[in-house]
């Protein structure tokens, strides 16, 4: 009887939470779901059922399918980058912990992740920009022709990347800073008696 | 007999005041009606704020308490407003729209019809031509009141043209290639710095298509030919198609007189970094504002124009709607026209006489003295039009990235021809191709 009144003011308790979670999340999406299944561009007055034609029509859409593509490719590429150099900055700062520059490193990795992307891609757009950009004025110096990066196909996927990577990047440094922090020093004691280096300690 | 005629004569004197009163009642109410009103004006060109402003402060001597609102922003953003604020009922009560655009609202029925005196001032032919009146209805009936258009035109920096030899603009397209190698300057690895005719080539959305076809109308044809029966057909892949991809390449990648990165456009022939570009008649005011001191000519193009005109349209009832079209009335007013041109350099649609802007601002001459076999064309009205736009812009885009296709003509018409097949498709979609 008292676990059934537990349940049932718990129940309640998150109620209003459920219903306006239901109203604002779960029934619009409801309603894209069926909405997709007609045909209808918001202003015509009908909208006559279609199934999966929308659907159909889009797995042979040519711009979809590329857009698929280079969302895969920067997902992909952003991890190749983030995960092991993540990884190899939290250790060098972990085991500067004592070193009075550590909160410097720590916080200076991760502004990156809480600047907003707008001002950040602004940015990166100025570095970027083939006349007037501080990168190609410096590939310059060693006799590179300047480059059009963002509208170069090629490159302006890899510019792309470079931008998610650097704003990743201070994420990804302190989860595994925080998984460092948790490892026992026991391990590395043991490993040291083991005669390891440095490197093969990590 | 006699009391009869002055029973008649009272009643005759009765029904005439009662009739001037219910009219004069009627105004009176209407202009109270308009004048207690608050009314929004939308539109999808910022420039356009001070004519707006300008009308309504020229309404307060008339309807002293009528407050307009104006709300002029970009014009992606204005079509994105619009599709919204229309089906929410939150719209404003004037809307400019393009043709093109407002064809989907007025399939939908969304926008108001106009009242009778309305409709009439548009189809006389003494305030607008057969063109403007069409543009401004749908399916017979006219929805809004034509004000204003876009028509292309060329722009050339007569400082650079007389620097490189050049005594007068380009009467061809071949001309255009040979004057943009003259004029395209380069620096000591030849990489241009200035562009010798700056093409619209990156930006995404509609206008690239849309520039595309201005030049494409040049070599002859059109994106979408018309098949008859209100259908519609793919022409990408024409022979015009094929010269105007190949025009725009060979500039690319063989003269490379113009690059993707390049600064483009109205601001860059501002700051003398382009030689020449074909824009519309708006430029000029843009000039006159922001480089002032820049010498420049304009010229009308080798063949014609496109016409993308532009209306208002109301979405409204009761005193509001009166309200409204009292405002939209009052832009037509002459002197709010020659305003127009005067101080924003869009091309008034109605027929009238701007004779004092062209010879003060003899920019304006290429738009308005125009030769007698200069060929008009407008995109067509059909409820797919941006999608359609857009989507070539996407294709295009991808090409001016290929320099592999430059100078390559079966290379050319094989990509344009995937571009008709795409656009085919949407056309099929919507039950618009022809044959």
């Amino acid at each position: 009887m008292r676990i059934r009144k537990r349940w049932l003011f718990s129940l309640l308790a998150i109620l209003p939470v459920l219903a306006i979670f239901t109203y604002v999340r779960i029934i619009p999406i409801g309603e894209i779901l069926r909405l997709s299944l007609h045909k209808w561009d918001i202003l015509s007055r009908n909208k006559p059922f279609i199934g999966f034609a929308n659907f159909i029509e889009l797995t042979r859409d040519r711009l979809f399918h590329e857009a698929l593509i280079n969302t895969a490719i920067i997902a992909f590429g952003v991890l190749i980058i983030t995960v092991p150099l993540g990884i190899v900055l939290a250790a060098l700062i972990h085991h500067r912990v004592k070193s009075r520059f550590s909160s410097f490193y720590e916080t200076s990795v991760f502004i990156p992740h809480v600047v907003s992307l707008v001002p950040a891609a602004m940015a990166w757009k100025w570095i970027f920009d083939a006349r007037l950009g501080p990168l190609n004025a410096f590939l310059s110096m060693f006799g590179v022709q300047p480059q059009a990066w963002l509208f170069d196909p090629v490159l302006s996927i890899i510019c792309i990347i470079v931008l998610c990577s650097w704003q990743a990047l201070g994420y990804a440094v302190l989860i595994y800073l925080v998984g460092f922090k948790t490892l026992p020093e026991s391990l590395y004691e043991a490993a040291r008696l083991d005669g390891a280096t440095g490197l093969q300690s990590f | 007999m006699n009391r009869l005629a002055n029973g008649l004569s009272a009643f005759s004197l009765l029904g005439r005041t009662a009739l001037l009163a219910s009219v004069f009642g009627t105004s009176l109410l209407a202009a109270t009606s308009v004048s207690a009103q608050e009314i929004r004006v939308w539109s999808g060109y910022p420039e356009m704020a001070a004519f707006y402003e300008h009308v309504a402060e020229g309404m307060k001597d008339e309807y002293p308490d009528l407050k307009v609102s104006v709300e002029a922003i970009a014009l992606r953003e204005h079509e994105k407003r619009v599709a919204l604020g229309i089906t929410s009922g939150e719209s404003a009560e004037v809307i400019e729209l393009a043709t093109t655009i407002a064809a989907r609202y007025l399939e939908g029925g969304l926008l108001n019809t106009p009242p009778a005196d309305v409709q009439d001032f548009v189809k006389d032919p003494a305030n607008y031509t057969e063109f403007f009146a069409n543009a401004a209805s749908y399916d017979g009936t006219v929805f809004g009141v034509p004000l204003f258009r876009g028509q292309s035109a060329l722009y050339y920096n007569t400082d650079m043209f007389a620097a490189a030899g050049l005594a007068e603009p380009p009467k061809t397209m071949a001309d255009f290639d040979a004057y943009a190698e003259k004029l395209a300057q380069r620096d000591a690895s030849g990489v241009p710095t200035v562009s010798g005719w700056s093409m619209r080539l990156s930006g995404g959305g509609s206008g690239i298509a849309e520039k595309f076809a201005i030049n494409m109308w040049q070599h002859g044809d059109e994106l979408l030919k018309p098949a008859g029966d209100g259908k519609w057909v793919s022409n990408f892949a024409s022979d015009a198609g094929v010269a105007t991809l190949k025009q725009y390449l060979h500039n690319l990648f063989e003269t490379k007189v113009v690059t993707v990165e390049m600064p483009a456009d109205a601001d860059a022939f501002e700051r003398g970094q382009t030689a020449m570009f074909i824009r519309e008649s708006w430029v000029i005011g843009d000039i006159a504002a922001k480089a002032p001191d820049l010498k420049y000519a304009t010229a009308t193009l080798p063949r014609g124009s496109i016409v993308s005109t532009g209306q208002l349209y109301v979405k409204a009832s009761g005193d509001k709607e009166t309200a409204a079209w009292a405002f939209i009335k009052a832009t037509q007013e002459p002197e709010n026209l020659v305003w127009l041109l005067d101080n924003v350099g869009w091309l008034p649609n109605r027929t009238g006489d701007y004779s004092s802007v062209v010879a003060t601002k003899p920019g304006f001459d290429a738009y308005v003295n125009l030769p007698a076999e200069y060929a008009f064309f407008t995109v067509p009205a059909i409820g797919p039009i941006d999608e359609i736009q857009t989507r070539s812009a996407a294709f295009l885009v991808e090409a001016y990235a290929k320099p592999e296709l430059a100078g390559d003509d079966a290379a050319i018409k094989a990509f344009l021809e995937t571009i008709d097949t795409e656009i085919n498709s949407i056309l099929e979609r919507e039950g618009l191709l022809g044959q």
